[in-house]
């Protein structure tokens, strides 16, 4: 007999309350198995941002007991500072840079590991390497290499004669952002190959027999077999990477903290600064939400044009 | 054979039902437990956190029913950990911490004061110069006590000196010309100033100058002086410094890169505490063995940074036993065994520790002229901005790498030396400013 029968059924006995408990906790057992789960996606997800977008509003400091509210302050002194524009700038361009130099590697790297026969496998793990590693590691490996001083790229560079004198790689206002634009296309382009790898194994090769015998070269069958076909991976994996990058913090960090001047000062880095530096947890979450509206207006704009693209597609 | 069904409904009630039964106990199990005692130390290294885990094993035994539990807190992480901590009410009982970590704590109302353990100690005149003070005392209490300590000195390769018929710098010009005079680009350099962003090496390396020129950044009450006279000329000095002898690398470098351009012999001088020494005699003995120590460079008297490592009493679940407990730190057995796990890292802090106990050890017998240098400087020192004792502006100002950011504009953008200063200025009186209207306001 079901529960509801059960419930419905006027003869029968009246049950204790244990009973009754257990009765009622069994026909909502779904839902506590849920609970878990939502918990702790709650406790995760909703409640820092809850808790962050309330803070942003507050003058709440890492130096000082208790906060008040100071309605908008936070945000007014984050648009009033130059640096923050100057940091918007900056990461405009580095996640731009970063995403686009991760996608054409990655693309590349795909495709031309989609030729090879022999090692494909030992080839595809060492391509991954970037990824198997912390990022302080990169980073510090990274530094080394481009130390002015005993850093062994300019030791090669002035070995072969490309430069006359030691590089300041990450010292220089002029070079720093492309430098550490160069080094997060290495550690981020194994990503898009891998996710790129994967879509290329489930075009049908049934197309690319039909291009054949239309006659199509190399380069059509890239353009309208191929490219198509990847679309939605493509879109997938750029809108995940803009996400990552876009909010990247350590790669900076510890590579430049920010420098020189302000040529690498990324909106976490200025956030990092506002918050754990000048002990300003207010202003840190203020710019957080900024971050949030910018990303957020980002994303739009991806998923507009995808839906546009789709749209084309199947017209 | 036995068969057992278990129903989906038994199974929830079974389960409802124990775990109604598991918190029956609860209280007995707490009534019963020992009396816990939680210690945060950020000292990693093995032989740090080993010697601390003994100094813990010989406390509980010294005190039946005391358990100590030791969690070993990054310095990096220091500042982040408390905040959340205090929030989730799991304040430690006792805390090693950067003495300056300790104002914001004190200011949040993080601390029990300390006034008992340095009276038990001996007062503040137990302590090497004025450091209990100027390294503990907050609005009239002592909120942190000095475990260890190490002053700034200023590190030179004796074989370079000695090749360019130099002596150890004692004034300004006396350093500008053995830096010049020991450079041979783009081998090595005389002495490499770290201006990194991110860093507070320019930032301590110009207040070192400023107070040397009897100068420095602000008052005790937050007032900024910074664009004045002796900054302008230490900031010169240090332009100078960086474009004749610093080769390259002076906007890239951090105070912790002095590791590796003192051991691949890329600078001849260098800014840092004794510890650097003990690094080379580890990781570059050859180059050790060329090393030696004198004060830094002076303009009208020398400007000493002082680095302290306290222990603090933050608001834990045990205050009776966290007094104590610092109070064992510092215990004879205890206190100069652990300032010699790694020689001429840690300097004592107390007078009483400078004995043969302390100056029998090989490595700080063979590196003597290093370690009285370094006593000698403890006398008259203070933590960076901190001249006048604990201030909340200090560490505000220098983690607004405002000074290193000064440093880079003029010599990556050439921009005038008075010019950045009075930017420079502005930037600190914001910070000042900033901390001032809280801090005021209580």
């Amino acid at each position: 007999m079901s529960a509801l029968a059960a419930k419905a059924d006027p003869h029968q006995p009246a049950r204790a309350p244990g009973r009754r408990l257990v009765a009622w906790l069994d026909e909502r057992l779904a839902i506590l198995f849920l609970i878990p789960g939502l918990a702790c996606l709650s406790a995760v997800i909703l409640y820092p941002v809850a808790y962050n977008a309330v803070v942003g509003f507050t003058n709440a400091s890492l130096m000082f007991p208790g906060w008040r509210f100071v309605g908008t302050a936070n945000f007014e002194a984050t648009l009033a500072d130059p640096l923050f524009w100057r940091a918007t700038l900056n990461t405009l361009v580095w996640t731009a840079c970063s995403v686009a130099g991760q996608l054409l590697l990655g693309l590349v790297a795909a495709l031309a590991l989609e030729q090879v026969t022999v090692g494909r496998t030992t080839l595809r793990l060492a391509l991954i390497v970037p990824w198997a590693f912390p990022s302080i590691v990169m980073a510090f490996a990274w530094r080394y290499m481009l130390d002015p001083l005993y850093g062994v790229l300019n030791f090669l560079l002035m070995q072969v004669g490309l430069i006359d004198a030691p590089q300041q790689w990450l010292g220089s206002p002029d070079l720093a952002m492309p430098t550490v634009i160069v080094m997060n296309i290495w550690f981020g382009f194994p990503f898009m190959m891998v996710a790129i790898v994967a879509g290329l194994q489930t075009i049908p090769q049934e197309l690319y027999e039909a291009a054949d015998i239309d006659g199509a070269g190399a380069w059509q069958k890239f353009w309208y077999v191929t490219l198509p076909a990847l679309w939605q991976v493509i879109a997938t994996v750029v809108i995940l990477r803009t996400i990552w990058v876009f909010n990247n913090f350590d790669f900076v960090f510890l590579t430049t903290g920010g420098g020189p001047i302000d040529a690498t000062t990324t909106l976490p880095v200025y956030a990092y600064n506002a918050g754990w530096q000048q002990y300003d947890l207010g202003r840190m979450a203020a710019v957080a939400l900024v971050m949030m509206v910018i990303l957020g207006f980002i994303l739009a704009v991806y998923f507009r044009l995808l839906r546009l693209q789709k749209k084309t597609g199947e017209a | 054979m036995f068969e057992t069904h278990i129903t989906r409904r038994g199974l929830v009630g079974g389960a409802a039902t124990l775990a109604a039964a598991s918190t029956l106990p609860a209280p007995f199990v707490r009534a019963q437990a020992q009396r816990r005692l939680v210690f945060w130390h950020s000292y990693s290294q093995k032989e740090r956190s080993d010697a601390m885990r003994q100094i813990a094993d010989r406390f509980e035994k010294a005190n039946p029913g005391v358990k100590v539990d030791i969690e070993i807190v990054p310095w990096p992480a220091f500042p982040q950990k408390w905040p959340a901590a205090m929030a989730a009410g799991t304040l430690p009982d006792v805390t090693i911490l950067l003495a300056e970590n300790a104002v914001p704590m004190a200011l949040a109302g993080a601390l029990n004061p300390m006034d008992d353990v340095v009276k038990a100690l001996g007062g503040a005149e137990a302590f090497k110069g004025d450091i209990a003070r100027t390294t503990g005392l907050f609005r009239g209490q002592h909120v942190s006590v000095p475990h260890y300590v190490h002053n700034r000195l200023l590190v030179y390769r004796k074989d370079r000196l000695a090749e360019a018929g130099m002596q150890p710098p004692v004034t300004w010009d006396d350093a500008l010309k053995v830096a010049i005079a020991t450079t041979k680009a783009p081998d090595h350099f005389g002495w490499i100033p770290k201006l990194a962003k991110g860093d507070t090496g320019g930032g301590f390396l110009l207040w070192m100058m400023a107070r040397s020129a009897n100068g420095s950044f602000f008052d005790k009450d937050g007032k900024v002086s910074f664009d004045s006279a002796p900054v302008k000329d230490a900031t010169a000095f240090i332009v100078e410094l960086a474009r004749k002898a610093g080769g390259p690398g002076v906007t890239d470098y951090k105070i912790n890169d002095n590791f590796s351009l003192v051991n691949s012999g890329k600078t001849s001088l260098a800014e840092d505490s004794a510890a650097i020494v003990a690094g080379a005699a580890k990781d570059a003995p050859a180059v050790a063995e060329q090393l030696d120590a004198t004060f830094m460079p002076r303009r009208k008297r020398v400007g000493n940074l002082l680095g302290g490592i306290s222990v603090a009493l933050p608001k834990g679940k045990n205050p009776a036993d966290g007094k104590e407990f610092a109070r064992f730190l510092f215990a004879e057995e205890n206190y100069t065994p652990f300032l010699l796990t790694i020689p001429l890292f840690m300097f004592p802090s107390l007078k009483r520790a400078e004995g043969p106990s302390f100056f029998d050890n090989p490595t700080i017998k063979r590196f003597r002229n290093v370690v009285d240098v370094t006593l000698k400087g403890l006398e008259d020192t203070s933590l960076a901005g901190m001249e006048h004792g604990l201030n909340p502006y200090a560490g505000p100002v220098m983690n607004s790498y405002a000074v290193e950011d000064m440093f880079q504009r003029i010599l990556l953008r050439n921009e005038p030396i008075d010019q950045a200063v009075g930017t420079t200025a502005k930037q600190i009186e914001k910070v000042v400013g900033d901390v001032r209207t809280r801090f005021d306001r209580g």
